[in-house]
């Protein structure tokens, strides 16, 4: 049975329910309301995200969900992410975070370990400065305040 | 975009960093990062507190945040085997490097091989000490399971080197394992053959392991002659090896790790929050008090408690030589796929996150041994070769030759350079 999905600004999306069910968020509400035609509404959904989750949702259909422990546990953290994701990920800046807050909306722990690994990508290896004008943000912190969270972290800082 | 977005998800994201360089960086970024990219710091040292740190900085950087005031060497195995689990989980690249093999085998063996090189130079009753060219030939040569592409026989110089220049430990503790091994207890015996087969497991299976007979035979010549001589009273009361102590668990089995820790903290459970504070500092670099202390209490320890003995390590050895039916011979190659897996939830989440300001180092590069002022950075070439099942029955097979032929030996001779045909050992007793 396909479950409608409004987005933002009110367009609708028609899936499959085992698609919409990636979404705990909308597994949830379907559980609570029962099955209806009236359309799921997403209001911090934009439909250009929400596109693009439902694309993701449709090619992972059939994955294993993920248990909370396995994402917890250290030693099963990896930043390797699937051929296929790494391509769907390659969006501009702004989408990626984008997708990243729909995910966590929308409760896809698998699309947001993808998101946050992406920019964990981007991020590793750069400086401070780098990292900022990577992302485009401004460093709010006065010098005296740098220089003490320099020194708070010489303890773990390379020699 | 980023400035903005929710501290929950920039933790995810930095989470997903698994570099402590990374994290500082991001702690510096904005006022907004700051406070997830310390939270998510503090966690990552206690989840891979060796993260990028060399081999022989991380031995001693566990050796520097533990107080060791007394151990057996069922203490020391038992350390150096979680030790080599908690490198290993912390650089999940020694997977990649020493495939085929499990990499916490490899790593626990060439842990151990840096306390031989150790008591080697504090031991003041040997004259003449191994040299780097036989150290560098027992791990680098024929045979050996050390892959010699990343293991160049710089690093194992480099690593010598900087062991002969700085003791790993603060006082001659294996020494004293050893002369408490030599003393003649059943266990004793049972033990000092099990470590050295562990130990040689990993070494080169045909010629090498006949040089190890020999130095281990003179290195038990050595215990042998230091139980003559008396221990201090503060040490030897609290020293405890082998069998006649033990409840149980064969011929390597029955002795009670005995170490005492600083702070006598006690803690059973993982932290699973993730709180963070921009205000917070973290945890000062000496100030362990914070800090998690693992332990466990097990009924054979009891006399020990009652004696005066604090037992602070978990799961000891005890519970691994009982899967090999008490005999000891076992390798660890094929054990640690049962029961170190286990082992590794009582241990490896009750670590000391020790202080980190001896530098990083990734290992995708290779290993320097740090602090010696030899060399930089040794890069080695990554992996490539697919990882083969088959090939870690080795070590057990070289742990049966050991268990068909016994501790044998012959004279042989070495000479410095890693190079030579025939190797020279020399290593005379002073009476």
């Amino acid at each position: 049975m396909p479950i409608t999905l409004l987005s933002l600004d009110d367009v609708q999306f028609k899936v499959d329910k085992e698609v919409a069910e990636r979404s705990i968020l909308i597994k949830n509400m379907i559980e609570d309301v029962g099955e209806s035609d009236a359309p799921i509404p997403l209001p911090n959904v934009s439909s250009s995200v929400l596109k693009k989750v439902i694309e993701y949702c449709e090619h992972h259909r059939n994955d294993p969900v993920q248990t909370q422990d396995e994402t917890d546990d250290p030693r099963k953290r990896s930043n390797d992410i699937e051929e296929w994701d790494m391509k769907f990920m390659m969006v501009d800046q702004e989408m990626l975070f984008e997708i990243i807050l729909a995910a966590n909306y929308l409760d896809i722990k698998p699309l947001l370990d993808v998101g946050c690994k992406t920019v964990a990508n981007i991020i590793k290896g750069k400086t401070p400065e780098e990292i900022r004008k990577v992302f485009n943000i401004v460093n709010d912190f006065t010098p005296e305040e740098e220089a003490q969270i320099k020194k708070e972290n010489e303890w773990a800082e390379d020699r | 975009m980023a400035a903005t977005i929710a501290p929950e998800i920039l933790s995810w994201t930095f989470r997903h960093l698994m570099d402590r360089k990374s994290l500082l960086n991001c702690s510096l970024v904005c006022r907004s990062w700051h406070g997830p990219a310390r939270g998510e710091l503090v966690h990552f040292l206690r989840d891979m507190p060796y993260n990028g740190q060399g081999l022989v900085q991380a031995i001693r950087t566990r050796f520097t945040s533990e107080t060791i005031t007394s151990l057996s060497v069922f203490a020391f195995d038992k350390l150096l085997w979680n030790l080599a689990e908690v490198y290993y989980h912390s650089n999940p690249e020694t997977k990649a490097i020493f495939a085929p093999q499990y990499p916490p085998d490899m790593l626990y063996h060439l842990f151990w091989t840096f306390l031989f090189v150790d008591q080697e130079f504090r031991n003041p009753r040997t004259k003449s000490k191994v040299n780097s060219g036989y150290y560098i030939r027992l791990l680098q040569g024929e045979g050996c399971t050390y892959p010699k592409p990343h293991f160049h026989k710089k690093v194992f110089k480099n690593i010598f080197n900087n062991i002969r220049a700085k003791p790993l430990l603060p006082t001659p503790h294996l020494i004293q394992t050893l002369q408490v091994l030599g003393e003649g207890h059943g266990g004793g015996a049972a033990a000092l053959n099990s470590l050295f087969m562990r130990f040689s497991g990993s070494l080169r299976i045909e010629d090498s392991l006949r040089k190890v007979r020999q130095w281990w035979r003179n290195m038990r010549e050595i215990g042998a002659q230091i139980s003559s001589t008396s221990m201090p009273p503060s040490t030897s009361s609290s020293l405890d090896v082998g069998g006649g102590g033990g409840g149980g668990g064969g011929g390597g089995g029955g002795s009670t790790a005995t170490m005492a820790s600083s702070t006598g903290t006690l803690f059973d459970t993982k932290d699973s929050s993730r709180t963070f504070d921009v205000d917070t500092p973290l945890f000062e670099s000496n100030d362990f008090s914070q800090m998690p202390v693992f332990t466990s209490y097990h009924p054979h320890q009891q006399q020990h408690h009652e004696t005066g003995s604090r037992s602070t390590l978990s799961s000891p050895a005890l519970h691994r030589y009982s899967l090999f039916g008490g005999s000891a011979s076992g390798s660890r190659s094929d054990a640690c796929l049962h029961q170190h897996h286990n082992h590794y939830h009582n241990t490896y989440l009750y670590q000391h996150p020790p202080f980190m300001n001896l530098g990083f180092t990734s290992v995708r590069f290779g290993w320097h041994p740090e602090g010696d002022g030899l060399d930089n950075v040794v890069r080695l070439p990554f992996s490539e070769e697919p990882s083969r099942l088959g090939d870690q029955h080795r070590v057990l097979q070289a742990s049966s030759i050991v268990t068909e032929t016994g501790v044998v030996g012959g004279d042989e001779e070495e000479e410095d350079g890693g190079e030579e045909e025939n190797p020279v050992v020399h290593i005379e007793i002073e009476q």
